[in-house]
């Protein structure tokens, strides 16, 4: 595989850099190099063949000037916030919400470089995952919340990530301090149809008795390549909800890893896909039950069409301390047509004996019996299964509490719908 | 309004129904009768087009239109009716956005403007109130979690809202005690017109005391064998469905 590209693209990245993360930078890179990209060999990589990524040769990101105007920014957005192009921030396009630290990595780093520096890749795996480590060799921009103590941030906040036909690295780190709350939303889309490809790792902190609600919305073109890890690391008594939709891209890997190290804490993670053509996504979850009496609820819903394939991957690990562990992990597939691949695979290892973890996973069509008694009533049809559809779907998108994202992820589900159900 | 002719429709290779004739005018109740495996549901499914069920020989007439060349929507959207022997849960759909869906495009169908939210709730909860049903269950998923009554009743709540031309009733009364049994038929009778035309397949000739029929019917193995005024339905119960055999055997 061609991890000679990516190491040739680093060294005209890194050349004359010498700023507080190039040590940091210059590890990763060696230690990518040393793992290479991963192989459907690997367990971890089975269902998912990552050679179009391994063989791409699209330029790196570089910062735009004019690329994009204000009101292509405000229409592609959900909500008004920080908005990068080709992975780098845009002051002129963004809004700045006052009275929260919220701005981009790279100011976040010359402003304060302790306080970023104390936490950044802390918890991202830049030592045995190739794209952590990928994304850790060219971390350069992406977004930077700080909560401080004991705040709350009662609007949502928002980031807009928009590719064009570059590779791009965005690093996030968001820091909530305890007994600190907020709502991020975070949007990848495309600026035209050219492939591009993101490699994006998100550092999540939740502090001790903190509330994080996490938004992933993944909307880009149809020849996007997609790479994402989400790692959250929560304190006692914390809440965070992590919900991931993906709609577009051509592949796409989501890794999600969370370790509840704290007890009383509640962990929820939702995920609805929805695929067409030969797209591919591919879900995995890691959930680390550390300490006693802490409760996860994991709830992915895959819909797909034509020749498209997912794969759901949910491991969860409690270990011996963590008694009165509750662990609920369910994955459901709604296949619209017989082409379509969905895989599904519950993993649990549980090393304490005072524990509830259940798991389920079911595969299924369109129920006939709804669709006939709804075409009875007189819906016609397309609008019928639209309607199965999106009630499947509802059960992940109901507990999405803001509603401009909730109902763009329904109209979502209605406007791409595959034309051809078997 | 609906003029049946030597139907004949089967399942796969087998023939349940083997020529069926039968009209219903506006304003008249039919009931069919007849023994488990006489096709009464599967009559009522032809009609209402489930494509599981495949017509081979007779025609269906339905205010002039060919209903057996239209699609299960097209066919409601003319103004025919089937009350489900099993109605059908759909998690994740509130009873209120299933029947909007289905009130706005009979009405669009027929050149009606959509009734907004507002218009339909006020519909559908002046008619929740005449079926004695709580209005919360508009807010509840499509039949899920209801009791059977609940279910019969929420199909006769469908029926007052969409306010059909033809109502088929397949096997309502199955399954439901006295007071729920008189709730359904109260929902029949208050919809009774001289423009509407109801057919009421049932087993048991108790609901024909409750929705008094103008014709009665007797199916048996395919075929209408007897017909009659609702005195038929008192006697068919007296003398029970081995009567229908003789009947059968004699008429044949």
């Amino acid at each position: 595989m061609n991890t000679e590209h990516f190491a040739t693209k680093f060294n005209e990245f890194a050349d004359g850099r010498d700023d507080a993360v190039q040590t940091l930078r210059r590890r990763a890179i060696d230690r990518f190099r040393a793992l290479g990209f991963p192989t459907r060999r690997e367990e971890e990589w089975a269902y998912t063949d990552v050679s179009p990524i391994a063989n791409l040769t699209l330029p790196l990101g570089r910062p735009t000037t004019n690329l994009l105007a204000s009101a292509d920014a405000q229409s592609l957005g959900l909500g008004r916030g920080l908005v990068f192009v080709d992975g780098h921030f845009r002051a002129d396009l963004s809004h700045v919400p006052s009275g929260v630290t919220f701005l981009s990595l790279k100011d976040a780093l010359e402003q304060n470089p302790d306080l970023v520096g104390a936490r950044l890749a802390k918890f991202a795996d830049a030592e045995t995952q190739p794209f952590t480590a990928l994304n850790t060799a060219f971390l350069e921009d992406g977004a930077f919340l700080h909560v401080p103590k004991g705040t709350r941030i009662e609007e949502p906040l928002y980031v807009l990530y928009v590719g064009t036909e570059k590779s791009v690295y965005p690093r996030n780190l968001f820091m909530i301090d305890d007994g600190a709350e907020a709502t991020l939303v975070e949007q990848y889309v495309s600026h035209g149809e050219a492939a591009h490809f993101t490699n994006s790792v998100t550092e999540t902190i939740v502090g001790a008795n903190a509330s994080f609600v996490h938004h992933r919305l993944q909307t880009e073109n149809d020849h996007a390549l997609h790479v994402t890890a989400t790692h959250i690391h929560q304190d006692r008594d914390s809440r965070l909800t992590n919900s991931v939709a993906t709609v577009g891209g051509r592949l796409v890997r989501n890794n999600l890893r969370a370790a509840l190290d704290g007890e009383g804490i509640v962990t929820t993670l939702n995920g609805v896909s929805l695929t067409r053509d030969a797209q591919h996504v591919d879900n995995h979850t890691w959930l680390e039950h550390r300490k006693p009496h802490c409760d996860s609820h994991e709830l992915y819903k895959g819909i797909l069409g034509d020749q498209s394939s997912s794969v759901f991957s949910g491991y969860i690990h409690v270990f011996p301390d963590a008694q009165k562990t509750d662990a609920k992990q369910s994955s459901s597939n709604l296949l619209l047509s017989n082409e379509a691949v969905a895989d599904s695979k519950p993993q649990l290892e549980i090393y304490a004996d005072d524990v509830k973890c259940t798991h389920g996973a079911t595969i299924g069509q369109l129920d006939e019996d709804a669709l006939f008694y709804l075409r009875a009533r007189g819906v016609r049809a397309p609008e019928a299964r639209k309607l199965l559809v999106r009630a499947f779907a509802s059960e992940v998108t109901n507990q999405i509490e803001i509603e401009p994202v909730r109902e763009h992820i329904n109209n979502l589900i209605a406007e791409r719908l595959p034309d051809e159900i078997d | 309004m609906l003029k049946i002719s030597n139907l004949h429709a089967g399942i796969e290779d087998t023939e349940i129904l083997r020529g069926i004739n039968l009209s219903i005018d506006a304003g008249e109740v039919h009931a069919i009768m007849g023994p488990n495996g006489s096709g009464k549901s599967t009559l009522a499914s032809v009609l209402a087009g489930r494509d599981q069920y495949e017509v081979t020989e007779g025609s269906v007439d339905f205010l002039g239109q060919d209903l057996l060349d239209m699609a299960p929507d097209a066919r409601a959207h003319a103004g025919l009716f089937l009350a489900f022997q099993y109605p059908v849960e759909i998690p994740g759909v509130s009873n209120s956005y299933f029947l909007r869906a289905g009130v706005n495009a009979v009405r669009e169908a027929r050149g009606l403007e959509e009734l907004d939210a507002i218009d339909f709730l006020k519909l559908a909860k002046a008619k929740a109130k005449e079926l004695d049903m709580d209005e919360k269950f508009l807010s509840r998923a499509v039949n899920e979690g209801f009791s059977g009554g609940e279910k019969k009743r929420n199909e006769i709540f469908q029926m007052a809202v969409l306010d059909p031309k033809l109502a088929v009733l397949d096997e309502t009364d199955s399954g439901l005690d006295i007071d729920a049994l008189r709730v359904v038929a109260d929902g029949v009778n208050r919809l009774r017109n001289k423009d509407r035309g109801f057919l009421v397949i049932t087993h048991y000739q108790r609901l024909l005391n409750y929705i008094v029929p103008d014709h009665v019917h007797v199916l048996h193995q395919g075929r209408i064998v007897k017909s009659g005024g609702k005195e038929l339905a008192l006697e068919l119960e007296e003398k029970g469905y081995g009567w229908v055999e003789e009947l059968a055997g004699a008429a044949s």
